[in-house]
Parts: C-alpha cells; sequence; structure tokens
C-alpha cells in the first residue's frame, strides 16, 4: 500500500517537473519603470552610475567614464569590465520585462580626456535569439552596432546631454548594420591589402522607402580571385534586408559604387529573387 | 548507556555507522544544495526562470537516454561475464558438439578404452533413466596415457556421441599472474557449464594436462604461489562435489600423460573422477588399423602392407603413425608423385624416429670415429641382445648426434628381464670400448652412452634388486618428494648406499669385460662394419643381416623385420 502511494507521489512529481515550464511565470521588471530599474541594478549590483532614458521603443543608456581608453588607444581594462557589466544588468532588465523595447543603444563617454562616444546599438529580438542559442555568438556580434568616435562635446558631460535621444526604426538600424559589415569585410585581414575603403555609407529614406548605399572602394592591388565591391556590398543587403530582419517597409535599394561609377537599383522583390553562385 | 556496551556495539557495527554518518552528511549537504538551488532559483530573473525551466524536460530526456544507454551497456556487459566472459575470461571456446563432429568410427583401435568410453556415454545419455532408479551420474573421468595416444580426441568422441555442449580448457590457462584467477576461470567455467546444462539438459568439460594443476596441493611458502595454486585445485575439488553441490548435468573429463598417484589424492576419490581410463600405445593391430585409415585420406599405392607398416612402428603411438602419413605424402610431393610408395613411408619414418639429417660436415678423420662407434653399438646389439633387432646404423648427423645406430623389437615388449637390462647397458658401453680397442683411446661421444648405461644400472640395483650383493628393494620409495625437490633416499645408511653403488659399478664393469670379450673376439667384423658405414654412410636392416650372414652370425630372435 505505502509503496503504491509511493510510486503515486513520485509520478505526480514528475508531471509536476515535466510541465513545470508551462507554467506561467510574472516578469520581473515593467516597462513603466524600466529607467529606475536599470539604473538601480547597476547601482546595486556593480556600483556604477548611468543615466537612463526611454524614447518610444528605444531605450538609451549613458555611463560617463574619466578615461575610457589606455595609453594605447585601446579601451581600458576596467573601463571594458565595466561597460560589460552595464550592458549585462541592461539584458536582464530588457528580457526580464513585461514589455521589452526594441532597441536598446548604449553610450560611453570619456568625459575627462580624449572627449569621445562609445556606441553600442543593439536589436532586443537578437538579444533573445542570442540568449537562446539561436544564433550564435559571432552572429550575434555582427548583429550589434559598434562605433567610436571622437566628440568634444562629450567632456564634462555626466548626464548625456550632447547625446540626441531618438526613436530608432528597423530599417534604420538595418542600413547601419549593412554599413558596418561592408567596411568589416573590405578591411579583415583578408581584404585590407588589396582594398581601400574610402567612404561607406548606408541609410534609409522613410518617404520613398529606398535604402541607399554608397560605396568608394578601391582596389590597391590585383590579385584573382579578389571580391567584387558593388557585388559584395548586394549580397550583404540582400541577407540583412531579405533573410535577416525581413524588412516589410522597404521597396528598393540603391548602391552608388563611386569607385567604378556603377549604379544599381534593384526593388525589394528583385533583390529577394537574386541568387549568387 | 554502559561505556562497555557502548563500545561494543560500535566495534560490532562500526561500518554501518560510518556508512550511516557519511549518509547524513550527504544528505544534509544535498539539502543544502537544494535549498541554495531553490532560493537562487527563486531570485533570478523572469527570463532566466522560464529557461530553466524550459530545460528540465530536455535534460530529463538526457538523462533517461543516457541512463538507458548505460544500463544497457552495463547489462550486456554483467551477462557477457556470467555467460564466460570477464578479466578471468578463459581463453576456452564454448564447442557445440555437432561442431566437433569426431565420430565413434573416427576413433580408431584401442577397442577395450573405447568399450569402457562407451559406458560412459551410455551412463551420462541415460542419465534420466539412472536417476529413476537412484543412480547418480558420474562426475569425473580422467584419461591417463602417454602423449599422443588420442585422449583428446576419445573425449571429442564422447561429446560427439552424446550430443553435448562442450566446453574444453587447458590445465595451464588456469594458471594466472594474479593470485585467485584460476581460482576465478575455474568458477567462470563451471558457472558457464551450469548454464549450458541448464538450457541444452547437460555439459561436458573438457580439462587437458590436468596434471598442471592437479598435482598434490603444496605448503605456503615464498611470494603466494602455493596460495594461488591451492586455491585452483580446491576450486575444482569444491565444483566437482563440494558443499554447495547439487545435482547438475555436467561431466568432467580430464587427460593426463602423469601417472594417477602424482596428482592430488582428493581429486582421485570416488565421487569426483569416478572413472579412470588409461589410455595407451596401440598395439600391432591397432596400428594396423590405423595406418589403414590415415593412409585412406591420402592417394598411395594398393600395394603398401599396412602389416609391415605396423610391425616396423613398434611403440608408435596414433600421433606418431599420423605424422608418418602426413611426412610421407610431403615426401611424394617433393618428389612430384602423385601417390605415396613405401619408399616414401620408409623415409617418412626415418625422420619421425631419428630426425632430419643435420648441417653438421664431418671430416674424414670425424667420420672413421663416428663409424667405429657405432659399428660397436650395432655388433654388440646384434649379437647379445634377446629381443631387439638393428634396423639401422648411420654415420650422417642427425637430431644433435654425428652418428645413431636404431634398434627396435619386433613386437611390445611389457616385461624387462635383467637379460634384457644388461644387453642394453652393454649395447651402450660398445661405443667406448670399440673406440678403445681401434684408436687406443676414447672420447667424449661417450657421454649420453655412459648416462643411460649407468642409469640403467642403478635402476637395476636401487629399484630392481638385481644387485650382487643381495640387497632387495626400491630404494626410491624411502626418499621425499616435493614441488621443488627430486626424489632422493634420505633413510637409508651410509653402508647400505656404498653397497649399492658398488652393485651398480659391478654392473657396468661386468658388462664392460663382456663387451671387451665379444669385440675382441670379432674384430674383423667390427673393422668390416665401420669400413662399411663409411663407405654407405647409412646401413638399413636387411644390409646389416647381410653383414653378420657373411661372418656366419645369426641372430637369436628369429622374427624377421620388414625392410
Amino acid at each position: 500500500m505505502a509503496r503504491r502511494n509511493l510510486i503515486k507521489i513520485a509520478f505526480l512529481l514528475s508531471l509536476l517537473i515535466l510541465f513545470s515550464s508551462c507554467l506561467d511565470i510574472e516578469p520581473t521588471y515593467q516597462r513603466k519603470n524600466i529607467e529606475t530599474a536599470i539604473k538601480n541594478l547597476c547601482k546595486e549590483e556593480y556600483n556604477l552610475k548611468v543615466e537612463v532614458k526611454e524614447a518610444e521603443d528605444t531605450i538609451w543608456i549613458y555611463a560617463p567614464f574619466n578615461n575610457l581608453t589606455d595609453g594605447k588607444g585601446e579601451l581600458d581594462k576596467k573601463v571594458t569590465e565595466e561597460i560589460g557589466d552595464i550592458i549585462l544588468s541592461l539584458q536582464r532588465v530588457i528580457l526580464s520585462i513585461d514589455k521589452p523595447p526594441k532597441f536598446y543603444i548604449f553610450v560611453a563617454s570619456d568625459i575627462k580626456n580624449t572627449g569621445a562616444d562609445l556606441i553600442l546599438i543593439g536589436f532586443v529580438p537578437d538579444l533573445v535569439k542570442f540568449q537562446l542559442r539561436f544564433i550564435s555568438r559571432d552572429e550575434f556580434f555582427k548583429r550589434r552596432y559598434l562605433n567610436f568616435r571622437i566628440n568634444p562635446q562629450a567632456l564634462g558631460d555626466e548626464k548625456g546631454y550632447h547625446i540626441k535621444k531618438f526613436n530608432l526604426d528597423l530599417e534604420d538600424f538595418t542600413a547601419l548594420i549593412i554599413g558596418q559589415q561592408i567596411r568589416k569585410f573590405f578591411t579583415s585581414a583578408e581584404y585590407k591589402e588589396y582594398f581601400e575603403v574610402k567612404k561607406v555609407e548606408a541609410g534609409f529614406n522613410p518617404q520613398n522607402k529606398d535604402l541607399t548605399i554608397i560605396i568608394d572602394i578601391k582596389k590597391k592591388k590585383h590579385k584573382p580571385p579578389l571580391p567584387n565591391p558593388l557585388e559584395e556590398t548586394l549580397k550583404i543587403a540582400q541577407y540583412y534586408t531579405c533573410k535577416v530582419y525581413e524588412l516589410k517597409n522597404f521597396s528598393s535599394l540603391r548602391i552608388e559604387d563611386l569607385d567604378s561609377g556603377k549604379i544599381k537599383i534593384l526593388s525589394k522583390k528583385a533583390l529577394q529573387e537574386l541568387s549568387f553562385d | 548507556m554502559d561505556t562497555r556496551k557502548l563500545k561494543k556495539f560500535i566495534k560490532l557495527h562500526w561500518i554501518k555507522l560510518t556508512l550511516l554518518i557519511i549518509g547524513s552528511i550527504l544528505l544534509i549537504l544535498v539539502t543544502y544544495m537544494v535549498i541554495l538551488g531553490i532560493k537562487s532559483f527563486i531570485t533570478l530573473e523572469s527570463f532566466y526562470k522560464k529557461m530553466t525551466l524550459a530545460g528540465i524536460p530536455i535534460q530529463l530526456l538526457f538523462s533517461i537516454v543516457t541512463a538507458f544507454i548505460f544500463a544497457t551497456i552495463y547489462t550486456f556487459m554483467w551477462i557477457h561475464m556470467i555467460y564466460g566472459g570477464g578479466l578471468a575470461k578463459l581463453g576456452q571456446k564454448k564447442i557445440k558438439s555437432t561442431q566437433v563432429n569426431v565420430k565413434w568410427e573416427d576413433v580408431v583401435g584401442m577397442e577395450s578404452v573405447k568399450k569402457e568410453v562407451a559406458e560412459v556415454v551410455n551412463l551420462i545419455k541415460d542419465r534420466a533413466y539412472l536417476r529413476k532408479i537412484g543412480g547418480k551420474i558420474i562426475k569425473g573421468v580422467l584419461m591417463v596415457g602417454p602423449p599422443g595416444c588420442g585422449k583428446t580426441y576419445l573425449a571429442k568422441a564422447i561429446a560427439t556421441e552424446t550430443g553435448l555442449p562442450f566446453l574444453a580448457a587447458v590445465g595451464s590457462e588456469f594458471i594466472g599472474m594474479f593470485v585467485g584467477q584460476g581460482a576465478a576461470r575455474m568458477k567462470n567455467l563451471f558457472k558457464e557449464a551450469r548454464t549450458l546444462a541448464e538450457l541444452q539438459g547437460g555439459c561436458i568439460i573438457f580439462i587437458d594436462e590436468i596434471d598442471s594443476i592437479a598435482r598434490p596441493r603444496v605448503g605456503v611458502t615464498g611470494l603466494g604461489g602455493g596460495i594461488s595454486y591451492n586455491a585452483t585445485i580446491n576450486q575444482l575439488l569444491t565444483e566437482l562435489d563440494g558443499l554447495r553441490q547439487e545435482e547438475n548435468n555436467i561431466v568432467v573429463i580430464a587427460a593426463t600423460n602423469v601417472k594417477e598417484d602424482e596428482l592430488d589424492p582428493a581429486l582421485m576419490r570416488a565421487g569426483r573422477f569416478d572413472r579412470k581410463i588409461y589410455v595407451g600405445k596401440p598395439g600391432l593391430e591397432d596400428r594396423r588399423k590405423l595406418f589403414a585409415y590415415y593412409l585412406k585420406k591420402t592417394n598411395y599405392e594398393t600395394s603398401i602392407d599396412c602389416s609391415i607398416l605396423a610391425r616396423k612402428t613398434v611403440g608408435f603411438s596414433p600421433a606418431d603413425i599420423a605424422n608418418m602419413v602426413r611426412e610421407a605424402s610431403l615426401i611424394a610431393v617433393r618428389n612430384q608423385r602423385e601417390k605415396i610408395i613405401y619408399k616414401d613411408l620408409s623415409e617418412a619414418y626415418d625422420r619421425v624416429v631419428f630426425g632430419l639429417k643435420s648441417e653438421i660436415t664431418l671430416s674424414e678423420r670425424e667420420k672413421v670415429w663416428v663409424a667405429y662407434h657405432e659399428a660397436g653399438h650395432a655388433i654388440i646389439a646384434y649379437l647379445t641382445h634377446p629381443t631387439d633387432d638393428v634396423i639401422k646404423a648411420s654415420i650422417i648427423p642427425r637430431k644433435g648426434a654425428l652418428g645413431y645406430t636404431g634398434q627396435r623389437p619386433p613386437e611390445e615388449i611389457h616385461i624387462y628381464n635383467k637379460e634384457h637390462l644388461l644387453a642394453n647397458i652393454k649395447t651402450y658401453l660398445a661405443s667406448f670400448v670399440a673406440e678403445k680397442l681401434k684408436f687406443g683411446t676414447t672420447s667424449a661421444g661417450v657421454d649420453q652412452d655412459f648416462a643411460y648405461a649407468l642409469q640403467l644400472a642403478h635402476q637395476m640395483v636401487w629399484r630392481w634388486g638385481m644387485g650382487e650383493s643381495g640387497l632387495l628393494g626400491n630404494f626410491y620409495t624411502l626418499g621425499s618428494s616435493s614441488l621443488w625437490s627430486q626424489n632422493f633416499p634420505l633413510n637409508i645408511s651410509e653402508k647400505t648406499k656404498e653397497k649399492l653403488d658398488e652393485d651398480t659399478q659391478k654392473i657396468i664393469q661386468t658388462c664392460l669385460k663382456d663387451v671387451e670379450e665379444i669385440l675382441t673376439r670379432e674384430r674383423e667384423l667390427l673393422e668390416y662394419f665401420a669400413q662399411e658405414l663409411l663407405k654407405k654412410e647409412e646401413l638399413e636392416y636387411d644390409e646389416i643381416i647381410e653383414i653378420f650372414k657373411k661372418y656366419g652370425k645369426e641372430k637369436p630372435n628369429k622374427d624377421s623385420l620388414p625392410a
């Protein structure tokens, strides 16, 4: 009798464990308190002071630093750690919130020495995919926009006033990523000795829903086979617009190659049907 | 509670207490970790909580699959060990009786042995009937006999006739590097046999060369080799008829070349190796049948008379006969013949008995020496031996010897009388005398001859009471023996030993004197014989007879041998 009861209990427990993932779990954070949540988490767990601002579906985090770079022009080690902690806190809140924003933009500024901004822009669904291991780490890093610029306006700005906070669209974000990837491709170790990247600009025009990419990439040396900048740009653009983000609010792509003087214009459908062998 | 009682309690149950304490500590640790884990889980953000919970079913599935795989592997290994695998796995093969396939008709000759064995087979086959009467099945059958006489072959025939599974092992397989390995292997063997017996109604275990593990148990000294050895025999004794014995249909057949009394007496008692079957060398008729059997399997001249071959091969075992036929077929092939002829068998006989011709090249002087040496043997053997014939004399080096003289009785001899033994001694000493007569000196070539002569004379006096002093008895039995020391007499006075040794020397000196007389008298014959040997290098039986006939010497034993 006791043995039967034991078996029943064990069975029920197993079912409970098995179906526990179906339970509804309350989100830890509320969207209305997202700014304080991020600030408090950074303060309590890492003793870091940040400014957080919400701009519709984009969350801005500003972190001032006295020394962003070390003497060799690279990010200071301690700063890198602290930036990592801030990003982690940001991720924790964004992922466990009832209504997550679409984008997060993190700005770290050197307010004392150089007056520089380190900008990191990320797409929240990409973050979720990475956490669930649907995309690899490398792919996730490719889908984040990272930029470093000298900006004297950052000097002395502890609150981040010099940064204009706006709501980012997916199309704008895609354009940024495409531009970053094109630049990265032709300045990689494999091709940097063969190409000179003079200009790469990508932008989205919401009025005519046109994605424009302007490239000026010159061949320095000849060595077959080398990729064609125009074709490569097309490939990258197609990948991010049609496969990764599947942009809906986009109707055509225009690529201007200043080096060859060629211009390519493709409709969304034509872009989707393109194949590269 | 009384401290003494407490101490006693701890002393008796310290293992349980230790396990209980360790178990409790582990339980507390596990509980603490679970509580910590739950606490950490509660403090997790909702996204990570969901991730953790979502991962549980898949982790559970992986755990179940992994557990299933390991359980399967473990079960498979366990079954494999039960059915004869594992570290103590023997090299024994589980053989079906149909695979052995040695039929009764394939066992040639040894009719009396077959009769005894047939009885054993019937007892095994009719064990159900036997049990009804209330009889017990025989446990063990011991086959004793010289090597190559068909013990293993018989065992296979028993397996085929009974139709039972056949587990074969060799005694040396039970001797392992580690203590207890032999006993473990023995246990495994019988475990497997019991399983097979349950499944198939019976099982035969055949242990060849059982003397390697069945000699009398030893005292434990040194590095524990004795412990292991004893453990193996003890295990065998237990398996055959021990305390935990239950009735099972397992019959153990063992084969050995040593005498029964050299094995552990506990094994030989009734209830263990109940039946002892002596498998000896085949007689004349059996040899004839064996030749017919083996030749039938080859392409041979039908004119070959197996009776002649049988008479020529006195003292041959069935293995020797098979070897001889095999050699003959190889010789025929080498000579590009399609059939075996008598000459091939003759040559094969020489190879088996005398060995292959050696690479040694003798100088002329050495050849002369060897020729006189062998001539001495041949003449004395021919003239004095009551039974044996001189069948060959040779100065071609074979088998490590520079020459040889072959002698053989025309039929089996089972009783060796004094004259026979003395004639052997004289034959051995003949080489020494021949060398002395011819060269005025002797050589180290008499080494082996002297060894045999002395050994024989020694045995005549020390074992068979043939000494002149009249001292009787088998003085060897007054010695001690153990695994590590040879038999030597202990309980004999020095005076007696002296007398016995004197008798031994007297025999040798008397024989020597006789040989000197004969060879001096037959000097011409000696010279002629030696010269013939030098000329032809090898003299066959008929050539030898011709030489002696020429000098008017007839062999007292009139049984003519085939060439």
